[in-house]
């Protein structure tokens, strides 16, 4: 009995051995814990000026003489001739100009302008992300889309006659690195002899940057 | 499993690719712009009146001439009114009660006759915040209930015209009391003087009849402006926006 027992143990024993034989095998795993994070593409404001922003001390005009630093410039419609257009013999309009605190604003104002004047505006941008950009297109007004050097006259009170001209003309598909640069902007304004007396005129320009590798985006159909 | 794998895998460079064909990362930063304009205003701000009378009683001329209203001699039975001139602001004449016209004036020049100048001021003042250039001109009007200017022009009615300018009021150095005559105010400013805020204008005109019986009862018309044109933009002569091209 004792001798039966035995062998029925160890026939288990192999029985059970030649089943995990078949069964397993030995193994060694490696894990992969992965991450996606993408950088970002973002452009600011870091700078601006204005060609005449000298404010005159007297709002009716200082008369500070013909080629004197404080003058105003004047030019002719349409921004014929080559600039930095002739000064007038007084100081009676100037701009400013701010950027917001988060650096995507940039507002910027004449006063007291009056038919003739001309004023220029310069910035500066820098690119914010992590991805390099170039300056796909600008909306005027929210609506035209434009990807070329650009001239536009304005008539803000609807009379059919333009109160002032713009032109832009800078870095469209022009590449700006991550980090500080010196990419600069700059556009023009000429205010026109039928722009309204005492009268707020407005207007805006969105810059739009796309990803270096995907400009230029596909202009949408009208 | 080796299938959920390939599945999954799948998927995502499908999403992949889909976003990769209808998108692109962009970013805007706007320009907000405005342009204050400024403005150019000329204001009259007072008026001149002048009389002559005959004195009843020494039968002597008396000639006056100062701020409409201030006349001491109106109304006094001792003064004959022989002739009048003086400048009111324009009202508007079309039945209803008049009411003031902006930026106009309305002169007048009423029985003169050989001899003696009279006058009618203008006093303006510029409000513009941009420098402006003084420009005046006047003109005979054909105007068949005033039918001699021609006649005026023949036989030698002198008309002048006359500024002095101020960058203050000179109202309190004129004085309310006689005005003083043509040549009394120093250097006389001209069309073409400049303009700036605060600054002011007397504008005389003056009439003068000659001894010339033909002149008895005659009329004419005129009509005038004056304008304040910016400085920049001042070419020697009236501005007149239709003969701009801009």
């Amino acid at each position: 009995m004792k001798k039966k027992a035995g062998l029925l143990f160890v026939a288990l024993v192999l029985v059970l051995g030649s089943l995990g034989v078949a069964y397993a095998a030995w193994t060694d795993d490696i894990d992969i814990g992965g991450s996606v994070s993408t950088g970002s593409l973002c452009w600011k404001f870091v700078q601006c000026s204005a060609l005449d922003e000298i404010p005159p001390e007297n709002p009716g005009g200082d008369y500070v003489g013909f080629g004197s630093p404080l003058a105003d410039y004047g030019c002719d419609p349409g921004f014929v001739g080559t600039p930095p257009y002739w000064r007038v013999d007084k100081n009676v309009a100037w701009g400013d100009c701010e950027i917001s605190e988060d650096g995507k604003s940039l507002t910027v104002t004449l006063y007291n302008a009056y038919p003739c004047y001309f004023n220029s505006f310069s910035f500066y941008v820098e690119n914010c992300g992590t991805v390099p950009l170039k300056i796909d297109h600008v909306l005027v007004n929210g609506e035209d889309w434009e990807t070329q050097t650009f001239y536009k006259a304005f008539d803000i009170n609807d009379d059919g006659a333009a109160d002032f001209e713009l032109k832009y003309q800078d870095n469209f598909g022009g590449q700006i690195e991550p980090g500080p640069g010196d990419f600069e902007f700059s556009f023009w304004l000429h205010v026109l002899q039928p722009a309204p007396q005492d009268s707020a005129l407005t207007f805006t320009i969105d810059l739009v940057a796309v990803q270096w590798n995907e400009y230029p985006l596909p202009v949408p159909e009208e | 499993m080796k299938r959920i794998g390939l599945v999954t895998l799948a998927m995502v460079l499908a999403l992949g690719s889909l976003g990769i064909a209808y998108a692109a990362w962009t970013d805007d930063i706007t320009i907000e712009g405005t342009v204050n304009t400024g403005n150019l205003d000329l204001n009259v701000v007072d008026y001149s009146c002048s009389a002559i009378y005959k004195n009843h009683v020494t039968d002597e001329l008396v000639p006056w001439h100062g701020w409409c209203g201030g006349d001491p001699y109106v109304n006094n039975p001792e003064y004959l009114p022989v002739a009048s001139a003086g400048a009111a602001q324009t009202m508007t004449d079309d039945g209803a009660t008049p009411v003031p016209v902006d930026d106009s004036v309305t002169i007048w020049f009423d029985k003169l006759f050989p001899c003696q100048w009279l006058y009618a001021d203008i006093l303006l003042e510029y409000d513009g915040t941009v420098p402006a250039k003084l420009w005046a001109d006047a003109w005979p009007v054909d105007d068949p209930d005033f039918p001699d200017c021609a006649l005026f022009a023949e036989y030698g009615v002198d008309v002048q015209y006359y500024a002095w300018c101020w960058d203050h009021d000179p109202r309190a150095e004129i004085g309310d009391g006689a005005h003083p005559g043509i040549d009394e105010f120093g250097e006389i400013c001209d069309v073409g003087v400049q303009l700036h805020d605060g600054d002011f204008v007397l504008v005389k005109m003056a009439v003068h009849i000659p001894q010339v019986n033909e002149l008895m009862n005659k009329a004419c018309r005129f009509e005038g402006r004056i304008q304040a044109i910016q400085w920049n933009e001042y070419q020697g002569g009236g501005f007149y926006p239709e003969d701009y091209d801009d």
